[in-house]
């Protein structure tokens, strides 16, 4: 199976599928006949916010730049990265596309393509308060404001999100670049052939097409959530927060009906209604 | 007109501005290693070899270039012009003057430098600490600091050799940089010297007890290097791990701790980094140290490095 050369973004939300699509292509790259190591993916592309890439290419301590200085650098930072490789990469991002005063996109020019992963923002608000051990309320309060980031930390540089209708928007509306849309609820209810849509959209070639049927069929086996959940009880996973019980908590979807109360709903649909009717999400109210 | 003096790395450094987080030597010496000078410099190497994002380098110059602070040259090893942006204060390029500029200055004088920061116990033997950025270099050399050993350097640690061929590292005469996280941590509020920039968190912090730069004589003694450790934080990992490198896995590491790799592989065979390194791996042991993630092991961090150090010699 080969990848067309280049830069992909795996763009989401947080708590939308991004680390599940790592895992179904690094198992789909490594073409083992075991399942990937989810704490040894094969696929070691990383994120955009990774603190040690923007030190190594901009030479610069980050700890000692200001939020809009490490911003004005992060195209350039972005741009080279892509330019530095012959091979397909995938890179993590949850930052929101946006632009700078100057006109450039935060991310830059140079990726050849994205993923968007997408979910029901009411199960992602359940995910991201176990995610971050967080109440539901601050929770929604914060997929609510645009002001939205991501802290980062030693190994991460802050990340903007943007409210999630403005991340939904800036990521589809954007015309930098091609973006396949995955909605995580259609991926979990046929993976295999949500999969080959989106890896047909990438470029992917395989053999013949019973070599993709058994290559993709494999990946995904390697990669169901029992699986997931079974390594991590058994050796964990670095990518859970010291704080979360558990990575690969549920996964499932309409889980928000049990957990969230009228009211949550009704602060969620009333911010978001018109990207989640546009993304197919049925609202409650 | 240069008005103080300094040593920094073992160099002698004449500055027209006022460096931060260093002591000025009492004596001013007219023939410096390096000069620090306003000046204008160039918009662009004509000849640049290599370049990324803010920055170029060409045989014989490095040209880093910051929206709204300023561009900075340094050139053969010997001076760094600092050229301030229109309005800005010149002193907002004096972080990276001293941290990435000196860097690639020493680069361009030759030999090893390594992105670590460095202690020697009562013996003189000095220890370097390697790690990327947020690995907590500065926060277990000051930790270490309130234990009996002196601090060295931080963040940048150039490696020579002595006439007998021996690899040594020299005090840089700076104060450590620390993240609030880590003064609280150590009880260090009352050694914080203010911000290392406005507007950032990390602040200078007199270490507890820190190797003098110059003796009394306005001399500069070499420490003899006696190992390197490459920190490692893991996530899933419970405990401290301390593995010997192999001298060819050594020399593999060193590279890749190397400070601003991409200037020092751009240079890697010039000078004398390639016989530093030789040296080192051959007269050094090099490990890894892998930890927990957090600070809560640094005390355990600290006494299994000291009861590691009796049983090195």
């Amino acid at each position: 199976m080969i990848f067309p050369s280049g830069q992909v973004w795996l763009a989401s939300y947080p708590k939308s599928g991004n680390t599940w699509m790592r895992i179904l292509l690094s198992n789909l790259l490594s073409g083992s006949e075991n399942p990937e190591d989810i704490n040894n993916l094969a696929l070691r592309d990383g994120s955009a916010c990774n603190r040690d890439d923007f030190e190594e290419y901009t030479l610069l301590d980050s700890t000692l730049l200001c939020p809009h200085e490490i911003e004005n650098l992060m195209p350039l930072v972005q741009e080279a990265k892509a330019a530095d490789g012959s091979t397909a990469r995938f890179i993590k991002v949850h930052d929101a596309w946006r632009y700078l005063p100057d006109g450039r996109p935060m991310l830059g020019r140079a990726a050849r393509a994205a993923l968007y992963l997408v979910r029901d923002p009411r199960d992602v608000a359940v995910s991201f308060a176990f995610h971050q051990a967080a109440t539901l309320d601050h929770t929604i309060a914060r997929m609510n404001s645009p002001e939205n980031f991501l802290a980062g930390g030693p190994f991460q540089l802050p990340q903007r999100v943007d409210d999630w209708s403005g991340h939904v928007r800036g990521w589809l509306d954007q015309t930098v670049l091609p973006v396949h849309l995955i909605r995580y609820e259609d991926l979990r209810a046929d993976t295999t052939g949500v999969f080959r849509r989106a890896l047909e959209f990438l470029g992917a070639e395989f053999h013949d097409d019973r070599a993709a049927d058994d290559a993709i069929s494999k990946a995904v086996f390697h990669s169901d959530f029992n699986e997931l959940r079974r390594q991590e009880s058994e050796r964990g996973f670095r990518e859970r927060r010291p704080d979360q019980a558990v990575f690969f908590r549920e996964g499932r979807s309409g889980a928000w009906k049990e957990y969230l109360n009228a009211a949550q709903v009704r602060l969620i649909e009333n911010a978001h209604a018109a990207t989640m009717v546009r993304l197919g999400y049925e609202l409650a109210n | 007109m240069s008005k103080w003096t300094f040593r920094i790395s073992g160099l002698i450094v004449n500055s027209e501005l006022k460096l931060p987080g260093v002591s000025p030597i009492p004596c001013p010496i007219n023939q410096p290693d390096v000069s620090i000078r306003l000046r204008r410099v160039p918009e662009r190497l004509d000849h640049a070899s290599e370049q990324g994002p803010g920055w170029e380098l060409d045989a014989n110059h490095f040209l880093l270039r910051l929206a709204g602070i300023g561009a900075m040259l340094c050139t053969r090893g010997n001076t760094v012009d600092v050229d301030p942006a229109p309005g800005a204060d010149p002193d907002a390029a004096l972080p990276f003057v001293l941290g990435t500029c000196f860097g690639v200055l020493l680069l361009q004088r030759g030999g090893l430098v390594l992105h670590g920061s460095a202690v020697a116990d009562s013996q003189g033997r000095a220890y370097v600490f390697c790690g990327k950025s947020g690995m907590g270099k500065s926060t277990l050399a000051a930790a270490l600091c309130q234990n009996g050993t002196r601090f060295v350097n931080d963040d940048i640690c150039a490696v020579s050799l002595s006439e007998a061929g021996s690899p040594v590292i020299w005090p840089d005469g700076r104060q450590l940089k620390l993240l609030e996280n880590s003064i609280t941590h150590l009880n260090l509020a009352a050694r914080r010297r203010g911000a290392v920039r406005p507007g950032v968190e990390k602040c200078y912090v007199e270490p507890p007890q820190s190797e003098p730069a110059v003796s009394e004589g306005g001399a500069c003694e070499p420490l003899r290097l006696a190992a390197v450790y490459i920190l490692d934080n893991e996530k899933l990992c419970r405990q401290i791990v301390l593995e010997r490198l192999s001298p060819l896995e050594s020399a593999q590491a060193l590279h890749r701790q190397s400070y601003r790799r991409r200037v020092s592989l751009a240079m890697a065979l010039r000078g004398s980094q390639v016989t530093v390194t030789a040296a080192l791996v051959s007269r050094v042991p090099v490990f890894t140290l892998t930890r927990p993630v957090g600070l809560d092991h640094l005390a355990q961090t600290v006494a299994e490095l000291q009861a590691h150090w009796q049983d090195l010699h």
